[in-house]
């Protein structure tokens, strides 16, 4: 089914007008002249939506931390830092529908008692940028942003900030930092963003996909929405198709689709009609499956039921030509430039993970750093001040896990086997 | 009780305040955990993770310096499992680490160092090449950085930025290329930074003064007081085989210091070993100073005073100890037999003195430097904090920045503390009277149109804070009392504000804010002319109290200020002068005028380190010790007596003043027997009152206020 792209067809559905006349701001008008505040929340709740910037947080219940103290600022920054490496869903909706992410996030400033609102937004995503700051400007004449929005005591202003390329700004908290101009690292928590965040303020932070699903939940009821895919993942997953497979490119699934049909329906099969050898199924900060995790549904408890994790269902897909130690070894690079360095697990670990894996493929590798590699990342895994830390294990621990054996013949024969193109590369590895 | 919180560390029991972290909660239980970004007093950050352990309940092992107990919290710190923790921690910070502990400054006292001893791996795995950094890096002409033992604690960065609030150093790159730095042409250009030295867990940030200088095994450390401004705060003198002193340290006092220091008293430290010190008695022959023996100089030098007669005078000093001077005006005044003695040669507003003892015996002045931070509105009077007592500007940043309490910043310039004044009153020089009267008058509802040079709308609205005010604390410069004119009505006004204030129910502490290490223990002793120790003003009731307590009589009549003798020397009022630790030639506003007159004295006699200035022009200077060389104690501008220890053997023939003194009186034909400092002390308890009941033990580590009840 499709809820966030169902407009796609249309065309210049990222003209306001356009917008409007398929239905558009119809939701926020019924939030704001049929809905308390408070309405709405429940609505979000009931839908059982759950947040899709990666961590699958409750999103009704996030809102409903927020305190009721009209006396307190509050504010809404929606997530569109996409640095996860294979996810470009965000800047997919953004681009071509802008309007239905402002939409959503004046429900949600609306429900928890917001008058500012900003889109922290990946700094290399420039012509998404202009394209929101357009798209606000308009929505602002038109008096669905700004003083007395549709007639009502709603104000509401929205801001685009540009980040400054650092993947840590899209952990929530150091977000919040870059956003006040201060060092982008994560902060101590408690205190929690909803009791003190944007500037000491009771803040949320919401994913752009997250957002962009609260219009249609408020147009037609959260009963609705969680009656789309599965119990517990309720509602559409945008997946960002990448990596060896025909037809790159995002598509929008049921919560619970399997593995299989993703790959060789929607994204119509692997590149060259090869094998499959791995697949991340949610930007590289999740474990890696392989070819007997193909029907696994791709929701919150299937991939965790898998040995994974749904993440921002960046999904990249890796063919029998893939050298699985140069695949984990750029996204240990990744992690170890990205890294904040506040930490001593994952600044130090990261990079000692990089080492080793250079060692392995280059050929200079011992057959104890297989062992080693586990253990270091083990050890920065959970132990580190936020996810980045976590994350960085899990490329490292779940290729050993499946392809211990290709790192022992590395070892073993001194170098990689794989001739010439290894295959899988991420930008800058 | 809903504030305690009862929870449990490696099967103990243990009772705690609600909030407390549960590292803190662990030291009560004497349970250690390895730490390097925690600090007790900054913020915990949960950085470098030495610190995790296992707290049941939670998934993940916490860090337990900053997480905050909870009823019924089961904590491990004693599993395999966080030994095993704390060992990878320890390893990852050594893999990049140089492990040049042999040349490191910090060896042999060195956080990592002893983690590693305790808890660390017994090798490494690492098998790379390490990181590299330039280095050593001069941040400042006093710290340098080795940027590659930095193991990215932060704590320099916070310290800098929570209890200095001079961000001056921070945190550059990402990640493995983490570094901290300056800002390119800004150099570490606090009044704090050795703190950061002192904070580092590694030998990362290194002082300039005493890199390469020792091992800090082969050093002693000897408790003692910053010399360098009134804050007086504790320290640690460290030096090698009893000559050389090295460093201070903080020796954290927490009601006086908080553990800090500022760099003007933290590095000041080479003057004690200067190869310039003077190591033998001068004598002028021929109109040329010469080498002499103590013989030699003590006479010449009791001879000229005498041959003055009445015509003598003293100064004593506001860097020396309590005992030094108390023995330096009765010396002074039974020996010389004159009473013109002062602490300083700077003018003196008339009746100025009299003002400040008034406050001082009837208890006015009362306060102490903890009020700071426990008054909702702090008024600070007449001091540029920063500068002259920078210790007590961390006190007041930290009330004002912490606390949410208001300062009311009363200074004739726009001086650092400006910026955190709710009301910044920049009154003019010598008007202080007329701003401190219409203060009061504001308060009672009667603002002037003006007053002091201020609008009557300023002053006003510092009215209404103090109006709002439930605890106050009032902080007055010794100068806008006793140099200022009309001291006395500036006091008065002051008097008649905190009457209101008190009226309304506000509680109001007044210090008074001196300057030297010992300015106002000098007071106290009786380096005044018109007083005699004890503030007993002169006449013919206390000369004889003090006849009775010294067994011979002082001279009968007050005698004149340090300004006095410099006007009455041009005119051969004063023809012979003895300086004790000070160079009124060289070191006062009105130095020129100084020298001048010294220039006409018949006879002047000096008692210092070095050859300065007004040693220069004397008859006789006697070499004298570094209060690092001696034992005594000073008393602070809270009017706490502290002690000081001898850290190192006196220079070659120096000698302290003390004994100097006694040497003098001896020559002189006077019996002064005194068989150890501490018998100094005794007497000065035995003849002030405010140091009634204090001995020199009883004053303990941390020191004792003197105080007088109102
Ligand atoms: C290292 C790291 C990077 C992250 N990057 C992003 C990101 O680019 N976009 C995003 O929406 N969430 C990102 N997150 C997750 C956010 O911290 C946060 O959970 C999310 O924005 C919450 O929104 P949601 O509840 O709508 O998912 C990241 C988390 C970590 C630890
Ligand atoms: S795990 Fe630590 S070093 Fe890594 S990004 Fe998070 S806070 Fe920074």
């Amino acid at each position: 089914m499709r809820i966030l792209f169902k407009h796609l067809d249309v065309p210049d559905i990222d003209d306001m007008d356009v917008y409007i006349r398929e239905g558009g701001y119809k939701a926020l008008e019924k939030a704001l002249k049929e809905m308390s505040p408070d309405g709405v929340i429940q609505a979000v709740t009931k839908s059982g939506l759950r947040g899709r910037g990666g961590a699958g947080f409750p999103t009704g219940k996030k809102w409903a931390f927020i305190p009721k103290d009209p006396s307190l600022k509050k504010y809404l920054c929606c997530n569109a830092d996409e640095s996860e490496p294979g996810t470009f869903k965000d800047r997919e909706l953004i681009v071509r529908n802008p309007h239905q992410l402002i939409e959503g996030m004046a429900i949600c400033c609306y429900a928890i008692g917001s008058e500012r609102a900003f889109i922290y937004i990946r700094g290399e995503y420039i012509e998404p940028a202009r394209k929101m700051e357009q798209a606000i400007a308009k929505a602002s004449n038109r008096g669905f942003l700004g003083e007395r929005i549709l007639g009502t005591d709603f104000n509401l202003q929205i801001q685009v900030y540009r980040g400054a390329g650092a993947y840590i700004c899209g952990e929530e908290s150091a977000l919040l930092n870059s956003l006040e101009g201060i060092r982008g690292e994560p902060r101590l928590r408690p205190p929690f963003p909803a009791i003190k965040g944007l500037y000491e303020s009771p803040t949320v932070i919401n994913n752009v996909e997250t957002l962009a699903n609260v219009p249609h939940i408020v147009l037609n009821g959260g009963e609705w929405f969680a009656s789309i895919g599965t119990e517990k993942s309720t509602g559409t997953k945008v997946v960002s198709m990448s990596g060896h497979v025909n037809n790159p490119g995002n598509y929008e699934v049921d919560m619970g689709t399997p593995v299989r049909e993703i790959i060789f329906e929607h994204a119509g099969g692997i590149l060259g009609g090869k094998r499959l050898k791995a697949y991340v199924p949610g930007g590289s900060s999740v474990p890696m499956l392989t070819e007997k995790h193909l029907d696994v549904g791709l929701d919150f408890e299937s991939m965790l039921a898998a040995g994974s994790m749904l993440g921002s269902a960046g999904f990249m897909v890796m063919n029998e030509d893939t050298c699985i130690v140069r695949a984990t070894l750029n996204m240990a690079r990744f992690y170890a430039h990205e890294s904040c360095g506040k930490c001593t697990p994952c600044r130090e670990g990261t990079s000692w993970m990089v080492e080793m894996l250079e060692s392995i493929e280059e050929g200079t590798g011992k057959m104890g750093y297989i062992d080693r590699l586990v253990d270091i990342a083990n050890n920065i895994n959970g132990r580190s001040f936020c996810a980045l830390g976590d994350a960085s294990a899990m490329p490292v621990l779940s290729s050993i896990e499946h392809f211990r054996d290709e790192y022992e013949t590395h070892v073993s024969e001194r170098g990689c086997p794989f001739a010439g193109d290894r295959g899988f590369a991420l930008r800058g590895g | 009780m809903a504030d305690e919180v009862n929870l449990t560390i490696d099967g103990r029991q243990i009772t705690v305040p609600k909030g407390t972290l549960v590292i803190e909660a662990a030291k009560k239980l004497g349970i250690e955990i390895p730490i390097f970004c925690y600090h007790p007093k900054m913020e915990p950050v949960g950085a470098c993770r030495q610190c995790l352990v296992e707290i049941e309940g939670f998934p993940k092992p916490q860090v337990s310096c900053s997480t905050r107990v909870a009823d019924g919290m089961v904590v491990r710190t004693n599993t395999p499992e966080v030994k095993q923790m704390w060992e990878i921690v320890l390893e990852f910070l050594l893999i990049n680490h140089p492990l040049d502990c042999p040349v490191c400054d910090r060896g042999g006292e060195c956080p990592l160092q002893d983690n590693t001893f305790r808890y660390g791996p017994p090798d490494s795995r690492f098998e790379h090449e390490k990181r590299h950094f330039e280095k050593p890096v001069a941040l400042s002409s006093l710290v340098v950085l080795d940027r590659e033992r930095c193991i990215l604690c932060f704590r320099c960065v916070r310290f800098q930025r929570e209890i200095a609030d001079q961000p001056d150093i921070q945190v550059f790159n990402r990640g493995y290329g983490d570094y901290i730095g300056i800002f390119p042409g800004r150099p570490f250009d606090s009044n704090f930074s050795g703190n950061t030295i002192e904070l580092c867990p590694v030998g990362a940030l290194l002082s300039s003064v005493f890199r390469f200088r020792a091992r800090p095994w082969e050093m002693t450390s000897t408790e003692s007081i910053c010399p360098n401004c009134g804050v007086g705060c504790n320290i640690r003198v460290n030096a090698r085989n009893f000559r050389r002193v090295v460093r201070y340290l903080s020796r954290d006092n927490p009601e006086v210091d908080g553990g800090w220091l500022c760099d003007r008293g933290r590095f000041d430290s080479t003057f004690i070993n200067d190869p310039e010190r003077l190591t033998k008695p001068l004598v002028r022959r021929n109109g040329e100073l010469r080498e002499a023996t103590w013989e030699e100089a003590l006479e010449a030098a009791v001879d000229g005073m005498k041959a003055a007669g009445l015509r003598a005078a003293g100064i004593g000093s506001a860097n020396r100890t309590n005992e030094q001077n108390y023995l330096f005006q009765k010396f002074m005044r039974l020996v010389i037999g004159t009473n013109n003695i002062d602490y300083t040669m700077e003018p003196m507003a008339p009746g100025g003195t009299d003002a400040l003892v008034a406050g001082l015996t009837s208890g006015f002045f009362s306060g102490s430097i903890r009020d700071v931070a426990s008054s909702d509105v702090i008024v600070s009077f007449g001091s540029d904090i920063s500068q002259e007592l920078p210790v007590l500007d961390l006190w007041i940043k930290k009330a004002v920045r912490k606390n949410g309490s208001k300062l009311i910043f009363a200074y004739p310039l726009r001086a650092e503390l400006a910026k955190y004044a709710s009301s910044f009153l920049p009154y003019s020089y010598g008007k202080e009277a007329g701003f401190a009267a219409g203060l009061a008058a504001a308060f009672v509802g009667k603002a002037p149109e003006q007053a002091g040079g201020l609008s009557g709308d300023e002053i006003e609205s510092a009215a209404k804070i103090l109006s709002e005010a439930k605890i106050v604390a009032l902080l007055v410069s010794r100068s806008v009392i006793e140099s200022a004119p009309d001291g006395m009505e500036t006091y008065r006004a002051l008097e008649s504000l905190v009457g209101t204030l008190e009226a309304r129910g506000a509680r109001v502490q007044v210090m008074l804010l001196v300057d030297g290490a010992n300015t106002q223990g000098g007071m106290d002793v009786g380096l005044l002319p018109g007083y005699y120790p004890g503030y007993r003003k002169i006449d013919e009731s206390s000369c004889s109290e003090i006849a009775e307590l010294w067994g011979a009589e002082p001279p009968p009549e007050p005698g004149l200020t340090g300004w006095d003798v410099v006007r009455e020397a041009r005119n051969g009022g004063v023809l012979a002068l003895w300086v004790m630790g000070q160079d009124p030639a060289r070191d006062l506003v009105r130095a020129k005028e100084i020298a001048e007159a010294l220039g006409k004295l018949d006879f002047l006699v000096v008692q210092d380190y070095f050859l300065t200035e007004t040693a220069r022009m004397a008859n006789v200077v006697l070499p004298s010790c570094t209060f690092a060389e001696t034992k005594g104690t000073f008393t602070n501008t809270e009017r706490r007596v502290q002690r000081i220890n001898q850290a190192i053997y006196p220079m070659s023939d120096s000698d302290s003043d003390t004994d100097i003194i006694l040497k003098a009186a001896f020559t002189a034909g006077a019996q002064f027997e005194y068989g150890r400092i501490e018998s100094i002390f005794e007497e000065i308890a035995r003849v002030v009152p405010q140091y009634g009941g204090l001995t020199f033990d009883s004053i303990g580590p941390f020191g004792r206020q003197w105080e007088v009840r109102r």
